[in-house]
């Protein structure tokens, strides 16, 4: 890649890094695999630079790598191709027992991938229901689906008395 | 209860005190990482739309790596078997009574200096054994397995969370390949070690020879189809081939290939009658992007800008989607022109029309947005088959399109196109009762005004009331 291409990656990467990362780590559920997301898939960007700059296209695809590569199956395979012992250590767990956030992150993660992800890209994101199916590579009526499921769990969860569905922290508030 | 806007903004409130911290040195470590990969000649790509077939570099053959979205994913309908374990029993192939060899293969390393790192599995050696060895179409290939010494801790070992449910079987694979005879020295590792779940039966093509190799359970049957079809009438079909299964493992010559990604392949494996599993293969073999093929522009081609140079990249990625090449479509630009931007950027919707063989035609919009520094980004924002017909200059096309996407802080701002015969002189949206929302005047048959809630379908008409069409927004065409 060329020296002014290379300059206009790392240009792309520090204007869109942490909007990328914000997005990335309610994907995933976790900082760990946030970066693990985000690196996948600014190597696969690099590596094709010249040309998804040329099309204007570098934060969709970026974003796009993202979210196939959080709900595919293959994640694993995805993510393997990065030579993790060169990134920084993973940051520790930012929202703890007293965020009041934290039972919704918790209920957030509660949910199957592809539910998380619907919920995500539409109340996060603000993807219409056309945009988020073609991100996630599934119909409109399969996005809506997953994001009506999605949100009923998540009041459910939210609703409960002991809300089960946590997996990490203890839940301090309830909605 | 939590409320749609109460979700929206906690959700904001979560991602910024959770997202991990700038790594102001991200973008020269990527660089580097994949500058080191490049000079040791070996990538490794998750295919798009994220989920299609994978595409597997091999250092014998890559020039440079080709992961680059490619439609719609590659969908995994079908249920799991339960229970059997496809890649047990003595080796399979036609090199397994070659017990020197197989032996040999069992014996070599998995990660190496152009694979390391990342978590990856490397089984001891006595919990490896060979479950497939044989010749294939222009070289040998096999499939060896051992422990997952990588199983994910923590979290990532929650079946609820992790997404990749392979990576927490106690079983990792790699597949080997080689040229034509080789030896097991000649054979070097062609996959990317990882853990798989040994009900699910397992495929590999290469996209330069044609070959493809699906491994079932004995007994099983396997059927392979190349591509989607596309009739007339715009309806999809696939048509299923038998490969001849011999203890479950399936060795089929497609012809050779393109070398570029294909993710219109599907492999079934049928058991006791029934199909257990629809799946692309992983593959291997591509090498580069195809060029451009070539556009016409209907309504004369614009000025150069981001979102009317998207035109390419998505016709490229409609060939590899059908399993298509250039010379059996023609791809044609109906409308490409600005939209309301949400803010300063430079918004823009491009319609491409795609001809098959069979005369249908796939209509594919995209979306883009684009800062004055040029930086920006673009998005799908609708699809749809129709059957053959009219010329495509005198069809109309509805596009709903929302902008931006993914990007949380700044509210969507709704666009709706409509594209029309140039004698077509207004637009009336309808609800689905047929009542009228309201009008748009065209302009050469194209008006970008202002979706209306209800919209179901718009009526075009002439200077005297005659209607011309009355035609839906398009919807999403999801490829199996």
């Amino acid at each position: 890649m060329r020296e002014d291409d290379d300059g206009a990656f790392a240009d792309f990467v520090s204007r869109e890094q942490p909007a990328l990362l914000r997005l990335a780590v309610l994907l995933a559920g976790d900082r760990g695999h946030a970066e693990d997301l985000l690196q996948t898939a600014l190597i696969k960007a690099y590596r094709h630079w010249p040309r998804i700059s040329a099309a204007g296209t570098p934060t969709a695809y970026v974003r796009r790598v993202l979210v196939t590569s959080h709900t595919s199956w293959r994640r694993r395979l995805s993510t393997t191709e990065q030579v993790v012992e060169t990134f920084p250590d993973r940051a520790d767990e930012a929202a703890g027992p007293g965020d009041p956030d934290e039972e919704l992150r918790a209920a957030l993660r509660s949910l199957p991938p592809r539910m998380r992800t619907a919920v995500v890209l539409r109340y996060y994101a603000d993807l219409s229901l056309q945009q988020t199916a073609e991100a996630m590579g599934c119909s409109a009526s399969a996005v809506d689906t997953q994001t009506s499921r999605g949100l009923a769990r998540l009041r459910a969860a939210l609703a409960a008395p002991e809300p089960a569905a946590a997996t990490a922290g203890t839940p301090e508030e309830r909605s | 209860m939590i409320t749609e806007t109460d979700l929206r903004d906690r959700l904001h409130r979560i991602a910024e005190a959770t997202a991990p911290p700038e790594d102001p040195f991200l973008a020269s470590r990527i660089a580097a990482v994949s500058r080191s990969r490049r000079r040791q000649r070996v990538g490794v790509t998750a295919l798009v739309a994220g989920v299609a077939a994978l595409v597997v570099a091999v250092p014998a053959v890559l020039s440079g790596p080709t992961d680059v979205p490619a439609g719609p994913a590659t969908p995994v309908p079908a249920e799991v078997p339960a229970g059997v374990d496809v890649l047990a029993g003595p080796t399979r192939g036609s090199l397994a009574g070659d017990a020197a060899f197989v032996e040999a293969l069992r014996q070599k390393p998995w990660l190496g200096p152009g694979l390391s790192g990342g978590g990856m599995p490397e089984p001891p050696l006595e919990t490896r054994r060979v479950v497939w060895a044989g010749d294939v179409a222009g070289g040998r290939w096999a499939l060896v397995v051992g422990e997952n010494t990588a199983r994910p801790q923590g979290d990532a070992a929650d079946p609820e969370l992790q997404t990749d449910l392979g990576a927490l079987s106690g079983t990792a694979m790699l597949w080997f390949t080689g040229p034509p005879g080789a030896d097991a020295a000649r054979m070097v590792p062609a996959s990317v070690p990882r853990g798989v779940d040994v009900t699910r039966p397992v495929a590999y093509t290469s996209t330069t020879t044609g070959a493809l190799v699906v491994i079932a359970a004995p007994g099983d049957t396997v059927e392979f189809s190349r591509r989607p079809d596309v009739a007339a009438d715009a309806t999809v079909s696939r048509a299923w081939e038998p490969a001849e299964t011999v203890d479950g493992v399936a060795v089929v010559a497609l012809g050779e290939g393109s070398g570029f990604p294909d993710a219109a392949l599907r492999y079934r494996v049928v058991r006791d009658g029934t199909e257990v599993l629809v799946s692309g293969p992983d593959n291997v073999g591509a090498s580069s992007m195809l060029d451009d093929p070539d556009v016409e522009w209907l309504r004369g081609e614009p000025e150069a800008t981001a979102g009317s140079g998207t035109a390419p990249l998505r016709a490229q990625q409609v060939l590899w989607t059908l399993g298509l090449r250039p010379d059996q479509v023609r791809f044609a630009v109906v409308w490409a022109g600005a939209v309301p931007s949400p803010d300063e950027r430079l918004a823009e919707v491009l319609l491409l029309a795609v001809t098959l063989p069979s005369g249908a035609v796939y209509l594919e919009a995209t979306a883009s947005l684009t800062s004055p520094d040029g930086s920006g980004g673009a998005a799908g924002c609708g699809s749809e088959l129709r059957p053959a017909g009219p010329p495509l200059l005198e069809r109309t096309y509805v596009l709903s399109c929302s902008l931006p996407f993914a990007e949380g802080e700044t509210p969507g701002r709704p666009s709706l196109v409509v594209v029309a015969p140039p004698s077509a002189a207004t637009a009336r949206l309808l609800d689905a009762d047929g009542e009228v929302l309201g009008s748009y005047v065209l302009r050469d048959g194209v008006v970008v005004g202002e979706p209306v809630d209800g919209l179901a379908t718009v009526q075009t008409l002439t200077t005297d009331g005659a209607v011309l069409a009355e035609t839906a927004p398009m919807g999403s065409v999801e490829w199996e």
